[in-house]
């Protein structure tokens, strides 16, 4: 089981502005297990997304991005292969599901033709083999009577079964890892759980590795393994779903699951609420990053950048995370 | 003015709401049911909570309350007086009573003009006040919902999404209305955020004893800020009943689901959740009798027949599902 399909290593993704470099992510390290299914959470902005854009290489590295670090993809490292060979890996090796699947249709292509064009690129199949194929995946997304829907456009669907499509087209060429990207956001709560038990269902079947992107925590906690929590570009805290759900250890972490109404918590008291807001990339705090608005933090904290640590089966990146443990009241 | 304490200070009786759709040449082709014959009452400083996925209807019956929808039938009674046909000139001494929050903090506010304008706009449409007093009122204001009164002069591009929602309730309370329409006030933002303007509303019910009518789609959120809570489906309501009641009874089987989807953050929670087939219909074409019985595990032959009326369960609690009432 130890196997690793992706291995993420020191990743610094810089974007090219006009007032600068701004340095999205910052020394991310990362690993996907054949088979596991990984939570990559936090909220807007923490550089979630760009992670997976950078490991599919997909921001235009000419005029707006400087890598750094390497993403290990078996014996591969995508970094150092040229631009051109991205596109034998990407569709067939590691394959992405976005958002919001009706902008990532195209509107004016049957979804035989979208399923279809991984197939004939990437495994060279004739077109009736294609479209057989084609027909086979809606079912294995349970799309009903596929045979009818394998004909139509992106419009006629329903949003649940647009997100069905889009995993079918991720999934035809059976890659080794998947990358959800907020598959659910923009689906209703019973369709949510529609697609989550999908993903899962063809993880178990297919043993690929999978990073779910989310901002929703209960989303990770109910279908993955392994969850790393993201905050201004870096990985705060990872651990073993279970772990970390239960004892949360930086404080960040702590503050997100309490600030979340609970559907059977106590609806009477004050939610807890993380002071401040996330600041922008272009002003990131000296030493840990989380220091402004941490309860917990003294002039330390702000000194020196805190190094990701084993602490208790979590890596966490802070230096009270064995005191925080407790809960003390913090600080409004 | 309400002799009654117990009558509700806004209510909707068997309000519909049809859209007409147009074919070619402009003929009406049929129509959208968006609210189909809900019955809903508000009663004063309480939270009413209306929950549904979308497409259900829940902000068109939102709409309909603070009357920016002429209801197509039934009846809307603010402050005891039917409200349902004014014209609109003989509507606005209620608009200042009854305000409104959006969804989207990004569109909701014109990017053109600085917070405080759009602020003592509010007061100069109504009348109240001179120029210097609208304007002390505008900075009073921006100090109760959180902000700086540096902010009067800023734009909108200038804030965060938290931060312009605190202006939008800031521009919703300035005229002091006594109910306050909440349509998903929090969707748009970000769980710590999203504290914190919970919280936020929170406050000023208490300070300002406030009536809300809050639309979400999440539950945990509804269960939280709720005193009474609607569940709707398909431009019907489902379920109604105060919010304990209904969290911890479920009875109409389109709630239990609802409620058995929402993913916990306790990991190998809900293994034994019950799995809700299938998307929600078209409003263009609603099923025939119960709306929710193409996708209801109980469905019998009768529901497709006949369109269940609401019944009381329990002591408030109300259902629209006869089997539910049976008992099972």
């Amino acid at each position: 089981m130890d196997e690793y399909v992706l291995r993420v290593e020191n990743l610094v993704t810089e974007f090219k502005t006009d007032r600068g470099p701004l340095k999205a992510i910052d020394g991310v390290t990362l690993q996907v297990k054949r088979g596991e299914m990984l939570g990559l959470v936090g909220e807007s902005g923490c550089g979630k997304s760009v992670t997976s854009m950078s490991v599919m290489r997909l921001y235009d590295e000419k005029t707006t991005v400087r890598y750094e670090g390497s993403v290990w993809l078996g014996d591969t490292d995508l970094m150092s292969i040229p631009y051109k060979k991205m596109q034998d890996i990407r569709g067939r090796e590691i394959a992405m599901i976005f958002q919001d699947a009706l902008s990532s249709l195209n509107p004016v292509l049957r979804v035989s033709d979208q399923i279809m064009e991984p197939l004939i690129t990437h495994q060279h199949l004739k077109r009736e083999d294609a479209y057989r194929k084609a027909v086979e995946m809606l079912r294995l997304v349970g799309i009903p009577s596929p045979e009818t829907r394998v004909d139509q456009y992106p419009h006629e669907l329903s949003g649940g079964m647009r997100q069905r499509v889009m995993i079918a087209i991720a999934l035809c060429c059976r890659p080794r890892l998947l990358i959800a990207d907020e598959p659910t956001t923009a689906l209703d709560v019973t369709i949510q759980a529609q697609i989550l038990d999908l993903i899962l269902d063809l993880n178990r079947q297919m043993h690929m590795g999978v990073i779910l992107i989310t901002h929703d925590l209960a989303v990770v906690a109910q279908v993955c393994q392994r969850v790393a929590v993201m905050y201004l570009g870096q990985i705060v805290e990872e651990a073993e779903v279970a772990e970390l759900f239960n004892h949360p250890l930086h404080p960040y972490t702590q503050g997100l699951m309490d600030s979340i109404p609970k559907l059977d918590g106590d609806s009477r008291h004050r939610l807890h609420m993380i002071r401040g807001t996330v600041p922008l990339l272009n002003q990131i705090p000296r030493g840990c990053r989380f220091a402004p608005r941490c309860p917990y933090a003294d002039a330390a904290c702000s000194a020196a950048m805190p190094e990701l640590t084993q602490a208790g089966g979590h890596l966490v990146r802070c230096r009270k995370a064995g005191f925080t443990d407790k809960k003390v009241t913090p600080d409004e | 003015m309400n002799k009654d304490l117990n009558a509700p200070i806004l209510s909707a009786e068997r309000a519909a709401m049809w859209f007409p759709v147009r074919g070619g040449l402009g003929k009406t082709t049929g129509y959208v049911k968006a609210v189909d014959g809900v019955s809903v009452q508000l009663h004063a400083r309480q939270t009413y909570g209306l929950v549904g996925e979308s497409g259900c209807g829940k902000s068109t019956l939102g709409r309909l309350l603070c009357r920016l929808l002429e209801p197509t039938d039934g009846r809307i009674t603010l402050f005891g007086q039917d409200i349902s046909h004014l014209k609109e000139r003989e509507l606005v001494p209620f608009r200042s009573r009854i305000q409104m929050v959006f969804q989207d903090p990004y569109t909701s506010l014109n990017p053109r003009i600085r917070i405080g304008d759009a602020l003592m706009e509010v007061l100069a449409i109504h009348h109240t006040g001179s120029r210097s007093e609208q304007m002390e009122k505008a900075l009073g204001i921006l100090d109760q919902v959180g902000l700086r009164q540096e902010h009067f002069y800023r734009f909108p591009h200038e804030f965060s999404g938290g931060q312009r929602q605190r202006i939008g309730l800031a521009r919703a309370l300035i005229l002091n209305p006594e109910i306050v329409l909440c349509d998903e006030p929090v969707s748009a933002l970000d769980v710590s955020i999203q504290s914190q303007i919970i919280n936020l509303l929170c406050d000023l019910q208490a300070e300002r004893s406030l009536t809300y009518l809050f639309i979400s789609h999440d539950m945990s959120v509804i269960r939280y800020i709720s005193d009474r809570v609607g569940v709707m489906y398909l431009g019907h309501l489902v379920e109604e009943s105060d919010t304990e009641e209904i969290f911890s009874h479920p009875a109409h089987p389109y709630t239990r689901m609802l409620l058995s989807a929402v993913p916990s953050i306790v990991p190998g929670d809900k293994t034994d959740r019950i799995r809700l087939q299938g998307d929600p219909p078209s409003p263009l074409d609603p099923p025939k009798g119960c709306v929710f019985h193409t996708r209801c595990p109980y469905a019998k032959k009768e529901c497709g027949e006949k369109s269940p009326e609401l019944s009381e369960l329990a002591q408030g609690h109300y259902c629209a599902c006869p089997i539910a009432a049976a008992g099972n």
